[in-house]
């Protein structure tokens, strides 16, 4: 069953000397079940495209398209229906802990407020759940953390922090913007279990730089580039086969297979290169590649947006 | 000769309203650190790597021990006193958002030591911005966009530009790539590299990615609970 699209989204941030292009006609269908992982170049879009779901972008910001969630369009919601998808409907775990923690309440007072305010939980009741939700996120020692603020936590204890919050009303939707940075083997691990655990049954979109947690919880992944997608498809067939020169020289550049960095710089989204906009940094790059954008074609479900991919 | 030299440091908080309980955050560490080293330290969420780098470069004041700076003790100079060390050391914090000034430009983040320090004029700190933006991968159209006007990872170059601005001796870098891509962070990895190699550059290098360590540093060590659990020569 289909839970979520976006339609031609496109979204523009005015800036001096032009505009800055972050997501250029981006569609995207996601079932009931499905976990799909979002990677691609750092400042490609991928938070924008996360926050523009729950409309969290500055008001200056020129959306267009459209953002369904079991047919209800979030950009043109009323702000009650707004209230009602953030948290419960739509999770999200925030990319940025020192952005999304409030420096002066306790982590337990965090959590436990949005289930007081939505649940109707009592305050010990709340209190209570979330410890359990600390617990549930790795803490041995939740009842000293729920009373701990977020300066006298550790970076991973904060990212870990943030997670809970973003799980606290147990969203049918789960949006998670880089849950596995900077933690530990084992805590991460742990995260990657969980999100398993917490997401059967329900949607997941995961924006990640680690491939290793992608290849783990995703069953589709989608790659980004200069504001667009390039490639989609399967995770097996994605991680095993990359078809985008991109996606390839990205698989490469892991420190296991050596890290080798792509060779050049992204373009500005300000002035996007004309043809492909990955023509500067390809060698693969064949003339028409300069002057002619590539659409996205799909190759038995494997989508790919490259003039030398037949 | 060593760059820093660490004895016996703790740094101990305490906690709780009713039942003062005592975290001890770094417990009894001593290591030291050459000019020509890249040191790795690892270890588990909350074993104390991130206090032991502000320990260090004395961001913060530890409860005992004793820290060398280039023959120079550090552990008890106060704020003025330290203004001289402060460009020759420095850290590349574990959340960008958090050494970012929200209401400067990215230009002027970068451009301030140049400035202040440096005491370069305008066109030199426009040449030398451009070569660092260049350096950490960033396009010249971020420079007059705020902190929260640019992606994540493109926050954390930001930082890793200014801090190369100053031309430090010794950077602590702490997980200074958690919030790049692969290629990104293969491109930060072998700045940090160059720069060590051409300019004697000593780095403590934290992390939690094991092959990342494995390519990037002569050694590592291990804390675990504040405490020095395993120190490993990777070469000799
Ligand atoms: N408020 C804003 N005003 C202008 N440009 C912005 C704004 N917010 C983001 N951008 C730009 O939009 C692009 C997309 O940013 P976004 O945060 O989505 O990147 P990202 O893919 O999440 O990157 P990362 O992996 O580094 O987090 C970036 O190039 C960024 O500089
Ligand atoms: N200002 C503070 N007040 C109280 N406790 C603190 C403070 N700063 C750090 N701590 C505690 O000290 C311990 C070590 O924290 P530190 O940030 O050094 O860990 P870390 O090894 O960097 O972990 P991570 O990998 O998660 O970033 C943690 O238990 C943390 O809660
Ligand atoms: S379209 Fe051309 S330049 Fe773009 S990725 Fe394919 S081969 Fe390279
Ligand atoms: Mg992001
Ligand atoms: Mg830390």
């Amino acid at each position: 069953m289909l839970v979520f699209a976006i339609k031609n989204l496109q979204i523009l941030f005015p800036a001096p000397g032009g505009e800055i292009h972050a997501v250029d006609t981006v569609n995207l269908e996601l079932n009931a079940n499905d976990k799909l992982a979002l990677i691609g170049e750092s400042g490609c879009g991928k938070t924008v495209l996360a926050h523009s779901i729950l409309r969290l972008l500055h008001g200056t910001t020129k959306i267009s398209g459209e953002i369904l969630y079991r047919g209800t369009d979030v950009l043109s919601a009323s702000d009650s229906t707004l209230q009602k998808i953030r948290g419960k409907e739509i999770g999200m775990i925030i990319q940025n802990p020192g952005l999304s923690l409030n420096p002066v309440l306790s982590i337990g007072k965090q959590i436990a407020e949005s289930c007081i305010e939505r649940e109707k939980m009592s305050s010990v009741e709340a209190f209570k759940y979330a410890e359990d939700m600390l617990k549930m996120v790795g803490f041995s020692n939740p009842a000293k953390i729920a009373s701990s603020y977020p300066h006298q936590l550790s970076g991973g204890m904060a990212q870990r922090a943030v997670i809970a919050l973003g799980l606290t009303l147990n969203p049918q939707m789960l949006i998670a913007d880089e849950p596995t940075k900077s933690l530990d083997e084992k805590s991460k691990r742990e995260i990657i279990d969980l999100l398993i655990e917490m997401s059967k049954d329900k949607t997941l979109l995961m924006i990640t730089h680690d491939l290793e947690a992608a290849s783990c919880i995703s069953n589709r992944v989608m790659v980004m580039y200069a504001a667009e997608l390039i490639e989609e498809g399967p995770t097996e067939e994605i991680m095993n086969n990359p078809r985008h020169p991109y996606t390839r020289g990205f698989m490469n550049a892991q420190p296991k297979r050596g890290l080798k960095p792509i060779p050049g710089i992204s373009p500005s989204l300000l002035k996007l290169p004309e043809g492909c906009r990955f023509h500067p940094r390809c060698s693969y790059a064949l003339p028409k590649c300069k002057t002619s954008h590539p659409e996205l074609i799909d190759h038995n479900g494997h989508k790919v947006r490259c003039h030398a991919c037949h | 000769m060593s760059l820093i030299k660490v004895k016996n440091l703790c740094k101990y908080y305490s906690s709780g309203i009713i039942n003062q309980e005592l975290t001890k955050a770094v417990d009894d560490v001593s290591f030291e650190i050459k000019r020509n080293e890249i040191v790795g330290l690892m270890g588990s969420s909350g074993s104390g790597k991130t206090t032991v780098g502000r320990l260090i470069l004395r961001y913060i004041k530890p409860t005992s021990g004793q820290i060398i700076f280039d023959g120079q003790d550090i552990t008890k100079l106060n704020s003025s006193n330290l203004r001289p060390f402060r460009p020759r050391m420095q850290m590349i914090f574990q959340d960008p958002e958090a050494s970012i000034n929200p209401r400067m430009s990215i230009e002027d983040f970068i451009a301030e030591p140049l400035r202040v320090v440096k005491k370069m004029d305008k066109s030199e700190v426009h040449e030398r911005v451009s070569q660092l933006l260049e350096d950490v991968g960033l396009t010249e159209d971020i420079r007059k966009r705020r902190a929260c006007q640019v992606s994540g990872g493109q926050n954390q170059r930001a930082v890793i530009a200014r801090i190369l601005a100053s031309n430090p001796e010794f950077i602590v870098s702490d997980e200074a790539t958690s919030n790049l891509d692969v290629s990104a962070q293969a491109q930060i990895v072998q700045l940090l590299k160059k720069i060590h190699e051409e300019y004697n550059l000593a780095i403590l290098f934290i992390s939690h990615d094991r092959e990342l360590v494995d390519i990037v540093c002569d050694r590592w060590f291990e804390m675990e609970r504040g405490k020095i659990k395993l120190h490993t020569a990777i070469s000799p």
